[in-house]
């Protein structure tokens, strides 16, 4: 006999049935290549960051065997600089990163109160490029085609000269295909929290994870261009012989070291502000009160973001900068140290208010905290510039990195992961395997690499592969291998524990922690829906305030609940207010981000192979598909707007001028722009600092260009305008379109103009830059090109209207950005041959 | 838009202040100090004067009317670029250009 449900009960069944057959994938392993749901994608992508952090640990095992020994003849000094190499590459750029980006997009919509992220596909797409991307990357290093530069590549160690062969282009093809993906997560993590939340979540009552998240995505679209910048330079240098980074021909290695610490430093903060914000979430439920200082911690988040940025040069300290550049950076550096107090006293008062537990996850917290505080240290004594020289590329500097990484990083990573089991595999973690891992891996972990800095005072370098016994250092090292070789065993107990517990434990019930955020109003797993309803809330901690909202959401009592339009809805909200806005229309499953993500890799990874035609091809593929993927949404008709729930009526995401698309692409223009700036800066660092400056001609701007260059500018600044106001009142577009079409090809011109009697791109860094400056305004009229096609072509089928006129807002902000850039970038190749 | 502005522009001015004194600097030393020399300090006291104004706009001007979290969150953030402003800025004026 079925059990009779009372009427409540059956309502939140009845939704459940209808939430998950709209949002489901379908089953088996078709599923998982065209899902797009945060649930699936996030847990695809925790997986493989899991799995390249253990390929990164077995390297490291790899160079403790190769050190505990005097004169080892373990591996060759080449195949440890590759392993080296590799070992920083991979833990850096394909587990760290990845794996806080994964947590992010698993954990996010649901503390936020929303369903899913804002771009689904976007996120399925970054999935893929990173895991195509990196598995190519160790398949080279595999094949023995690593590179072995060090992880941070310098020229002209990483030049053709001294890199030949492949390896040096695996690293910055691969990683660049990665920062890509990066810089989707990062896109789509700022439009979420901006925009995705529940109604009634102001920007006072987001939780602490979220600003985190913010402030780290807008990091990750600020620090990454440049680094890109760095790498197609060094990569148009290997390949095509234009001389950036060669001293004789007007390049300077030390613009490389600028564009890698640009972004080295504030990654050091990408990597560690998403560890700090999970502490600040799972440590005050842990200690069962609410986090100390809010306010303050958020202050802190954002100074410590922004300050970073001021530290890149303090890593090329020993570089022989003048005295004064080197006192700026010492005083940024100590500057850090503020805001990071700041939020250590929040946690420190957060135990103190508290009366904490020992679950497995505090447990880690406390781990993090003890090696954070000696890594701090350390890293204060670094700020000091004499101690810096002192030891300069020792294994001190190894091992206090570590102490950073590990301690700041993994630990709390670790501790996260334990936390949100439950919420995953819908189990309630059980912990004796657990805590003996844990007792392995943090002694372990001191060990090792308190050797390490021991060694490293001792005078022992970092990336030397043997050592001579005479110099007393085999104690040292023997102990901090043996400590690796714990430390690897606690890791991989870890796991082991972890498999276990989503296997084996018992089933939990909803909210195991007594946690007062949203992300535990779910049932256990969370469903792929996330939220029957759209919850209100009415302060930081809504399941503190109300213990039966879970039951409330369920059964249905909010904005949007169950699915009655058959579609994937959500709550968009107003920034600040969190009062709701429009109602977002999401779309499903689809297999567009899997192929676009081959063609992208494709067009990335073909290069290495020289089969630029290839590479060709699949960038023909990837406009195409990324034109076909924007046709796919949107829609032919007005629907007017719709009943959200609660007697509002909002309208769809399809029907306001600021659709997500719109917000996605100021964001993803920000980077650009950023990629663009650090590309003049390259620019003015090598006219002011590199030797043999100035070329031996510069260009002259002449009549022609400056005016197709002026008047295509304008064109394309007023013809979107028009485009946009005339779809806005119902008037036939064509001369806004047709002014824009004029504007982008003069632009375009323009460029082309210059390059006619341009110079030599390799025989001097001028000339290298003047192509590059001509190469971005070229590319981006090419995509306003391809835009505007784009927009003709969905007025003409019916697309547009009043009320749907965000895609040719989309275009005006694109188009503005290219004439805005287009104009400085070719002012830029001119000025000096105007004024000489 | 006010809260975004009033939360973002300290730091932001900051940023700038010091990214543009980082290169004025790097520039004049690779010109030979002068004539660019006296324009260091005069930068650094401009941004400085500017960051003092931006402040005293958050404290007393519009920003004053923003809900409470963002006010207090902006006055901070105003707060903490001015001392980042004058602490970076210092050195310009105690030690030499170019040595
Ligand atoms: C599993 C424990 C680990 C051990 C035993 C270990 C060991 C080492 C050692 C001995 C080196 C120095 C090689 C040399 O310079 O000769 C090294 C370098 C490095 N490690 Fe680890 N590591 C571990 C985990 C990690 C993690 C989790 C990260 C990052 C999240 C990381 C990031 C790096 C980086 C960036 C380098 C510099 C590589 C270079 O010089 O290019 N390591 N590691």
């Amino acid at each position: 006999m079925t059990p009779r449900l009372g009427p409540r009960r059956s309502r939140a069944l009845q939704l459940h049935r209808k939430l998950i057959t709209v949002w489901s994938a379908p089953p088996g392993w078709r599923g998982w290549l065209v899902t797009t749901n945060n649930n699936d994608i996030g847990l695809l992508f925790l997986g493989v960051a899991t799995a390249f952090f253990v390929i990164g640990g077995l390297l490291a095992m790899l160079i403790r065997i190769q050190l505990a020994t005097p004169r080892s003849a373990f591996m060759a000094a080449e195949t440890y600089s590759q392993i080296f190499t590799m070992h920083g590459t991979v833990m850096m750029f394909l587990f760290a990163i990845p794996f806080f980006e994964a947590l992010s997009i698993l954990l996010l919509p649901g503390m936020l109160g929303t369903r899913d992220m804002a771009f689904p596909r976007l996120g399925a797409f970054g999935v893929w490029v990173y895991i195509f991307g990196g598995s190519a990357v160790i398949v080279a290093m595999i094949m023995g085609l690593a590179p072995d530069g060090g992880w941070f590549m310098y020229p002209p160690l990483s030049s053709t000269a001294f890199s030949p062969g492949i390896g040096a282009d695996v690293w910055l093809l691969g990683i660049t295909s990665i920062e890509v993906s990066a810089i989707a997560a990062a896109v789509e993590v700022v439009v979420t929290v901006l925009r995705y939340r529940a109604a009634g979540m102001s920007l006072a009552r987001m939780p602490i994870f979220a600003w985190y998240m913010l402030v780290v995505a807008l990091m990750i679209l600020t620090a990454f261009p440049p680094m890109i910048l760095g790498s197609v330079l060094l990569e148009v240098e290997r390949a095509l012989g234009w001389p950036f980074y060669r001293v004789e021909e007007g390049g300077d290695p030390l613009l490389w070291q600028h564009l890698f610490w640009l972004f080295g430093h504030p990654e050091v903060y990408i990597i560690f502000l998403p560890a700090a914000g999970m502490i600040g979430t799972i440590l005050p439920v842990m200690a069962r009160t609410q986090i100390l200082g809010y306010g303050w911690v958020v202050a802190a988040a954002i100074s410590l973001a922004v300050l970073s940025f001021g530290l890149w040069v303090h890593h090329m300290f020993a570089t022989g900068i003048p005295q004064l550049g080197l006192a700026f950076f010492s005083a940024a550096s100590t500057l850090v140290a503020v805001p990071t107090a700041v939020m250590v006293f929040a946690w420190i008062g957060t135990l103190w208010q508290g009366r904490p537990v020992m679950h497995l996850p505090m447990l880690w917290i406390l781990g993090f905290f003890a090696t954070f505080v000696i890594g701090g240290l350390t890293g204060v004594m670094l700020a000091i510039v004499p101690f810096d020289w002192q030891v300069h590329d020792t294994h001190f500097i190894v091992a206090h990195l570590h102490y950073v990484l590990i301690g700041g990083y993994v630990f709390p990573m670790i501790a996260a992961v334990y936390y949100f089991l439950p919420l995953l595999t819908g189990r309630h973690p059980q912990f004796r395997l657990g805590r003996i891992a844990f007792w392995v891996t943090v002694p372990a972990f001191h060990l090792t690499f308190l050797a390490m800095h021991w060694a490293g005072l001792l005078g022992q370098r970092r990336r030397i592969a043997t050592y001579e016994a005479e110099q007393g250092w085999e104690a040292i090292n023997f102990s901090a291998s043996i400590g690796a070789f714990a430390l690897a065993i606690g890791f991989a107990l870890v796991i082991l524990d972890l498999g276990l517990n989503a296997v084996l434990a018992p089933r939990s019930r909803r909210n195991p922690w007594a946690a007062g955020t949203l992300e535990w109003a779910v049932p256990l797993p969370s469903p792929v829906y996330g939220f029957g309803a759209i919850p209100v809330i009415e302060g930081r901690a809504p399941l503190d305030m109300d213990p039966a909202l879970p039951h409330r959401i369920a059964r249905g009592e909010g904005y949007l609940a169950g699915a009655d339009r058959h579609r994937r809805e959500t709550l968009i909200v107003d920034t600040a207010t969190g009062a709701p806005a429009q109602v977002a229309v999401l779309p499903g499953n689809s297999i567009l981000p899997f192929l676009l993500a081959i063609v992208t890799s494709l067009s990335f990874l073909a290069p290495l192979f020289g089969a630029h035609l290839v590479s060709a091809l699949a960038l023909v593929g990837v406009a195409g598909l990324a034109v076909f993927w924007a046709w796919t949404s949107g829609r032919k008709v007005d629907e007017g707007p719709v009943d959200a729930g609660l007697g509002q009526i909002l309208p769809t995401s399809h029907e306001v001028p600021d659709p997500p698309g719109w917000w996605g692409s100021l964001l993803l223009l920000l980077a650009d722009g950023v990629h663009f700036g650090s590309l003049l800066f390259g620019y003015a660092f090598l006219w002011t600092i590199a030797p043999n400056w100035p070329p031996p001609s510069w260009i002259t701007p002449g009549l022609v260009g400056p005016i197709l260059a002026g008047g295509g500018g304008l064109a394309l600044m007023f013809g979107p305008r028009r485009t946009v106001r005339a779809i806005s009142r119902s008037q036939p577009p064509r001369t806004g379109l047709a002014l824009t079409g004029v504007g982008v090809l003069a632009l375009a011109a323009a460029a082309g103009w210059m390059l006619r009697n341009g110079p030599d791109p390799t025989s001097h860094a001028f000339g290298a830059t003047v192509w590059l400056l001509a190469g971005h305004v070229l590319l981006h009229a090419v995509i306003t090109l391809i835009m505007l096609g784009f927009l003709a072509l969905r007025i003409w089928r019916g697309y547009t209207s009043p009320r749907r006129n965000g895609e040719a807002r989309i275009l005006q902000l694109w188009a503005d950005f290219t004439a805005v850039t287009g104009l400085l970038a070719l002012t830029a190749a001119w000025a000096p041959g105007a004024f000489a | 838009m006010m809260g975004a502005l009033a939360v973002s522009l300290p730091l932001l001015l900051w940023m700038i202040g010091f990214s543009g004194i980082y290169g004025l600097h790097g520039a004049t030393c690779a010109t030979g100090g002068t004539p660019l020399s006296v324009g260091l300090p005069a930068v650094v006291a401009v941004t400085a004067a500017l960051q003092i104004g931006l402040l005293a706009w958050i404290l007393l001007g519009a920003p004053r009317q923003l809900p409470t979290f963002q006010r207090r969150l902006s006055r901070t953030l105003a707060f903490v670029a001015s001392a980042a402003t004058l602490w970076t800025g210092v050195p310009v004026f105690v030690l030499p250009l170019c040595a």
